[in-house]
């Protein structure tokens, strides 16, 4: 592995914390595209998966969707030194398609905990008005639902270190 | 510049993903430890710092709630801990505790690192008070956006800084 790349941690913040500041209005005009793009492929698999309802765009405030985590994440790959142009721009259209799958594997996720919730606070003679979703007979107390839901605050900065970090040791 | 084989930086990315894994179940037992170690202080501080700093404030603890409020002139701020950057400070300690050098290096990691997000989670709030009381229009782009994209680079910042500068390599096994 090979963090030594950045030996001059100082500049490297300083050029991340200026590529940041200029991206994120350009990711704000992008936000709509990329919500529009998401919300479709929530709303596909949801469907596949037997989601009773709808992913409403708009639902989710937008910055908390997209433009911090995905200004960081490109920012971050700009701001990584003795790397060429192409590294780069492989690595961000990589991070970003990554971002997308994973965003939207969580939100589905997501969706079935909380119809996993109703779900269980239902009585059986309830329950069978209901198709039940393919996922909703997660358990509330499960793994999954613990690593989902506690894990909501450090995931996409997880996932950008991992991808950086197996970056760096392919040029 | 020491340059890891592939092999060492699949095993740290194992490393590294299952002890994420393991802090993520753990982290929701543990939490309420960061109240009064952590969240509390490090409102206190910024309380103090932003009063020094021209902006009244009265700080409420409901640290059993998950949070301390910050009541300024214009605005009430909800300091929990996604704010205070202990989530990212996490991420920090685990890339230091499964990092291959000796433990002493380590330790000083992870002192450096607690010291280092403490402070940068009080320059943080006390940046976002300010903002607040001069700057009131700029609060959402600073609070939403900029300070929550800065995490990741500032994570980045001082693990590079630790294991350039303080973290002395394991030599190679044979």
């Amino acid at each position: 592995m090979n963090i030594l790349v950045l030996q001059r941690p100082f500049w490297f913040f300083a050029i991340f914390a200026l590529t940041t500041l200029l991206l994120l209005p350009l990711w704000n005009g992008l936000a709509d595209w990329y919500m529009a793009a998401l919300t479709t492929l929530v709303n596909t698999a949801g469907a596949w998966t037997g989601l009773p309802s709808q992913f409403q765009f708009g639902a989710m405030p937008q910055e908390q969707a997209i433009n911090p985590g995905i200004a960081a994440g490109t920012a971050l790959f700009i701001a990584t030194p003795e790397r060429s142009v192409r590294w780069k721009i492989s690595w961000i259209v990589f991070l970003i398609a990554f971002l997308y799958l994973f965003q939207s594997l969580i939100l589905l996720l997501q969706v079935h905990i909380a119809y996993a919730h109703f779900f269980a606070q239902l009585s059986l003679a309830q329950r069978l008005h209901y198709d039940v979703p393919m996922l909703s007979s997660l358990r509330t107390d499960s793994l999954l639902r613990s690593l989902v839901e506690s894990g909501r605050y450090w995931t996409k900065s997880l996932c950008f270190i991992l991808i950086w970090i197996v970056a760096i040791g392919r040029r | 510049m020491i340059a890891y084989n592939r092999q060492s930086q699949t095993a740290f990315v194992l490393r590294f993903v299952l002890s994420m894994v393991a802090l993520t179940v753990l982290y929701s037992y543990v939490e309420p430890l960061f109240g009064y170690t952590y969240l509390y202080p490090l409102s206190f501080l910024s309380a103090v710092l932003l009063d020094l700093s021209g902006v009244p404030n009265d700080l409420y603890i409901h640290i059993d709630q998950g949070f301390c409020a910050l009541q300024m002139e214009r605005n009430l701020f909800h300091i929990e801990y996604e704010c205070t950057g202990v989530f990212t400070l996490c991420i920090y300690l685990v890339t230091v505790i499964v990092y291959p050098v000796v433990w002493v290096a380590k330790v000083r990691g992870i002192a450096l690192g607690i010291s280092a997000f403490f402070a940068y989670g009080v320059l943080r709030v006390l940046g976002l008070g300010l903002i607040s009381h001069w700057l009131p229009s700029w609060l959402d782009f600073f609070h939403i956006y900029l300070m929550v994209a800065l995490n990741l680079g500032f994570l980045l910042f001082l693990w590079a800084f630790w294991v350039n500068r303080w973290a002395p390599h394991l030599p190679a096994k044979k």
